[in-house]
């Protein structure tokens, strides 16, 4: 919303943007837990927020206890590397339709999660497209479908990564589910910086989709929402911490550009 | 002290002061179009120039005794009349004033709207008079009714961008526009540049901010009243404005003399014009237009029947990939029925549609989202003004409400949420002189609202999901709200110049606009009250002082209140409008209260003339699951308004004006914390609006010539919105940079800075 309000500022050609300062208050470091369970790695980094004038990078907490347990009552211990980053101790086996549920001390804090993987939905190929803009741009998109496995929830992340550049990622809910599929389409614009990649024949498009559960899905929802609304994410981790734990599977779609086959 | 023991003997005893012989005069004072005039002071040349002031219906009613009287009849904007009338029974009186040529600047604007402030026994009405309109800056060369009314005491513009306005804490969702009784929603043109009123069809404007009358319903902050301009019965006239991004054209048409008369107007921008005689943005579009119609047939004195259409529409669109329109379209028929000279009615009927259509193709996906209100409804209202002292009204009203809070579209997928309600009321409302010094008006009414079936409704748990869904059947009622809102207001005459006026106030309101942001755009959505969504009751105690000098030249006033409003509704945290289709699951109720002081200075006569106003004012809101269930400062809380308007009659050919605003900085929610996930930095916000936007000022002037012609009026006016460049704030946000020691920016941006613009007009 804030994007598409600056754009129509834009068009009435009068808009100012200039830095301001604001006195911030500080208030006692909370932690922030990014928990992501799956097939393909597991991993669990735990920091703590800073003052908005500091200007120290992000700052790992490595003594925290950290445990992953399946709905089968197998426990993994995640263990630190370093940095706030834990990883399974044993390889982990992530199942589909299962539960994971997260448990990490820290202090005398504890916080807790639970998380759905749900099954792997079939991906298409991806089909290119462009289209010219005003005669002055030119876009290309990508477009997929994903067809779901019926009766299950339908939350989906997924992004798109032109050779080594990333695109944000994008959420999905089942608001647009006809037929147990969901066609989708994006355009190829970096994360850096919000603009267009530059794609020439030969660069390879990868999409990752991950199908996450409802809660996840509102924890990436209200982030993405967060400096709109100057409200705090929805987080599914119980007792007090900022961050989200999620348990997920991934599937992926590769593509190499031929602009003799764009549409 | 002796007038003060008077008072009070008046209020216990009711003495009836006139019990001598006396016959009852009165009448309506109207324009040429049959249009109420407002304000109108008559007063009787032989009697010390004791008079009355005209009410929102144009009345007036004396009490005298046998005799020939020299009726003298003023009002802003008209030639005063002078009237010789025999009186030696009970007898009407009616004025019709001839319009004063408005091009031809007024200096004596606002004695008689200071003088009908004070006899008023409303306490927080604002009348807004079409001529200051006109003689305050204009942005784009434009006079704009909203843009003038935020320039009145304890009214806040929403911000740049924005043609909403704050009343008294409220927010613009909370005020009820309209239209010839016609509700108007979304009533800003793109970017709030101006709003959908174009003032050459506006005849009268009423601003309720305190006590709303009876006869009114359905806004819990204010309403704003606005009636159309009716056609000329006898002259034929015209008029061309060419502005910087629009022009205009108006028509008076008096089809058959005295009795049939039409008036039109129709206003569209040319920014688009521009657009397609380029290469590159040929294929793009984005204008609005708005077109008034209204047609007067006078059958004879007593029945009056009028026809008033309005259609406004902003669209704007990329070629044929993204497209995006929202208006209203409304009619009412207005008819007005005098049975005698003490009992007449009012009945219309109205039907309006207000809608959004926004659509975007680009490549293999379509996606749409529209919405829309639509209402039908009747308006029935008996005036009963057996003499000089009584004034009741009692009527009804009801309302079929159809809305589509959304209807998305993506490719073949479709969902959309609509619902019917049914809103009656009844009222009845006394205006009671009950002796020259004290003044009572005291109303019920009785607001009924059925949420009606045809459509899913919803039970959900405390994050707000959906546990259960019922389908009823169409015209079922699934909720019923009965409110009793009792109005009063009394008004102590201390002296001939000097009064205090107090009232109580309670009103619902049952369609809630939930805002997306403040910018006049189609993404705001609307709920009905229901099963979950209760309607918002505010109650409203103000207490003022309004004292005139005895030349009426200046007026000074200080008005005092505390408003509270129950089931206040916004976005859940983590929501926006397009989270989910089905509305009710994103909102969350809460509370508000309002207090504040306003004050304003006002010279009348003269050269010079303008005003000062200045507000005090908090504004808090608690909503469980905001800020731990706790108090906040709610987003519109400003603690200092000033206006300052000044209008300077040259000469006979220039005319000056400026204004200038501040505002207290808009509260603000900063972030207390910063983190990372993923990489890429977030914000964690310890509190809601716990911080300030730097403060709001500017200062607009402009200059106006007029040259009278033969048969012809041209007037040049020449504008500059914002005439020291100032940048306001209209958004601020936070974000990560490199290049500062701390990692993190915060970046003000800002719509407008100085905006010159001038405009020609031509009448005949």
């Amino acid at each position: 919303m804030k994007r598409l309000l600056v754009i129509f500022s834009i068009f009435a050609l009068w808009g100012c943007e200039k830095q301001i300062d604001i006195n911030y208050r500080s208030i006692e470091p909370l932690y922030v837990i990014e928990g992501n369970v799956c097939a393909a790695g597991s991993q669990i980094i735990v920091t703590q927020t800073r003052d908005m004038d500091d200007a120290q990078g992000s700052v790992g907490v490595d003594d925290a206890w950290v445990v992953v347990s399946d709905s089968l009552g197998v426990e993994y211990e995640f263990v630190s590397v370093g940095g706030g980053v834990y990883e399974p101790r044993e390889p982990m086996v992530v199942m589909d339709n299962s539960d994971y549920e997260l448990l990490v001390e820290v202090g005398d804090e504890r916080f807790w999660a639970t998380s759905r993987v749900y099954s792997q939905p079939y991906v298409t190929p991806l089909n290119l497209t462009q289209q010219t803009f005003m005669d002055v741009m030119t876009m290309v998109f990508c477009s997929f479908s994903i067809y779901e496995q019926p009766d299950q929830a339908d939350y989906y992340r997924y992004r798109l990564t032109v050779n080594s550049t990333d695109s944000n990622w994008v959420l999905v809910s089942d608001l647009g589910v006809v037929n147990n599929m969901l066609f989708l389409f994006q355009p190829l614009i970096k994360k850096e910086n919000d603009e267009l990649v530059d794609v020439v024949d030969g660069d390879t498009i990868k999409l990752e989709v991950q199908t996450i559960d409802k809660y996840v899905y509102d924890y990436f929802n209200s982030l993405d929402l967060s400096a709109d609304n100057g409200s705090n994410p929805i987080s599914n981790i119980e007792g007090g911490c900022l961050g989200y734990f999620s348990a997920h599977t991934i599937s992926t779609a590769i593509s190499y550009l031929d602009f003799a086959d764009v549409n | 002290m002796r007038r003060y023991i008077l008072i009070l003997i008046c209020l216990f005893t009711i003495v009836d002061l006139s019990a001598q012989q006396r016959w009852a005069v009165g009448g309506v004072v109207c324009n040429s179009e049959r249009e109420a005039v407002v304000g109108a002071v008559v007063t009787i040349k032989e009697l010390s120039n004791r008079g009355e002031i005209t009410n929102a219906k144009g009345e007036y009613a004396l009490a005298l005794e046998s005799g020939r009287y020299t009726f003298v009849v003023t009002a802003v904007g008209y030639r005063t009349a002078n009237l010789e009338v025999d009186v030696n029974s009970d007898r009407v009186v009616d004025v019709v004033l001839t319009a004063d040529d408005i091009r031809i600047r007024q200096v004596d604007i606002s004695a008689t709207s200071s003088r009908a402030k004070l006899e008023s026994v409303q306490i927080g009405v604002e009348a807004v008079s079409i001529e200051t309109i006109s003689m305050t800056p204009a942005l784009f060369g434009e006079n704009d009714i909203i843009k003038s009314i935020v320039l009145l005491p304890g009214v806040k513009s929403e911000g740049d961008g924005s043609t909403g306005f704050q009343v008294r804490g409220g927010t613009s969702s909370q005020n009820l526009i309209l239209l010839d009784d016609v509700p108007i929603y979304n009533s800003g043109h793109v970017l709030g540049i101006f709003s959908v009123f174009n003032d050459d069809a506006i005849a009268s404007a009423d601003l309720y901010k305190g006590q709303i009358p009876a006869t009114f319903g359905g806004a819990s902050s204010s309403i704003l009243d606005i009636q159309s301009k009716g056609g000329d019965m006898h002259d034929f006239s015209a008029g061309v404005d060419v502005g910087v991004l629009s022009a205009k054209v108006q028509v008076d048409v008096p089809i058959v003399e005295d009795k049939l008369s039409f008036f039109g107007s129709m206003r569209r921008s040319y920014f688009d014009l521009f657009l397609r005689m380029t290469n590159d943005f040929s294929g793009n579009s984005m204008h609005f237009y708005d077109i008034n119609g209204k047609l007067s047939y006078k059958i004879n004195e007593d029945n009056i029947l009028s026809l008033s259409y309005f259609r406004g529409e902003d669209k704007m669109g990329l070629e044929d990939m993204m497209d995006m329109s929202w208006g209203n379209n409304s009619v009412a028929l207005r008819y007005f029925h005098r049975y005698n000279s003490a009992l007449n009615s009012t009945t219309s009927l109205i039907n309006s549609d207000y809608g959004t259509d926004n659509g975007i193709d680009i490549a293999d996906i379509y996606l749409s989202f529209d919405g829309y209100i639509k209402n039908k409804g009747l308006k029935h209202n008996f005036t009963y003004q057996p003499n000089e002292r009584h004034t009741l009204q009692v009527g009804l009203q009801s309302t079929f409400v159809d809305l589509q809070s959304a209807e998305w579209q993506y490719n073949d997928a479709l969902m959309s949420e609509q619902r019917y309600g049914l809103e009656s009321a009844v009222w009845v409302n006394e205006q009671w002189r009950i002796s020259p010094l004290v003044d009572l008006s005291v109303g019920l009414r009785l607001n009924n609202f059925l949420a009606l079936g045809g459509s899913p409704y919803y039970t959900l748990d405390e994050s707000g999901a959906i546990e259960t869904t019922t389908n009823y059947a169409k015209g079922e009622v699934v909720a019923n709200y009965l409110q009793l809102e009792p109005r009063a207001s009394v008004n102590f005459h201390l002296t001939d110049f000097q009064s205090i006026k107090t009232g109580y106030s309670r009103s619902s309101q049952n369609i809630h606009a939930l805002r997306s942001s403040s910018m006049s755009l189609p993404f705001d959505r609307y709920a009905m009250s229901s099963n979950l969504v209760e309607p918002q009751v505010s109650d409203q105690f103000a207490l003022g002082v309004i004292s005139l000098t005895r030349d009426q030249a200046y007026e000074f006033s200080v008005e005092g209140y505390y408003k509270s409003i129950d089931n206040v509704y916004d976005y859940r945290d983590g929501t926006a409008f397009n989270t989910a289709i089905e509305l009710e699951t994103l909102l969350l109720g809460g509370e508000g209260r309002a207090y504040g002081v306003e004050m304003s200075a006002k010279r009348n006569l003269g050269k010079l003339t303008g005003w000062v106003a200045y507000t005090l004012s908090w504004v808090d809101s608690r909503i469980e699951g905001i800020n731990g269930g706790e108090w906040y400062t709610a987003s519109n809380d400003r603690r200092h308004d000033l206006s300052v308007v000044a209008m300077w009659q040259i000469n006979d050919a220039w005319h000056a004006s400026a204004n200038f605003v501040y505002n207290t900085g808009q509260a603000l929610t900063a972030p207390s914390a910063k983190y990372e996930i993923e990489g890429d930095t977030y914000y964690y916000y310890a509190e809601r609006n716990g911080y300030r936007a730097p403060s709001y000022h500017r200062l607009d002037v402009s200059f106006t010539h007029s040259k009278r012609r033969r048969r012809t009026i041209r007037e040049w006016n020449f504008g500059f919105y914002n005439i020291y460049n100032h940048y306001n704030p209209y958004m601020i946000y936070f974000e990560d940079d490199a290049q500062e020691p701390s990692g993190t920016t915060t970046i003000q941006y800002s719509l407008y800075g100085i905006i010159p613009s001038v405009t020609y007009g031509i009448k005949f």
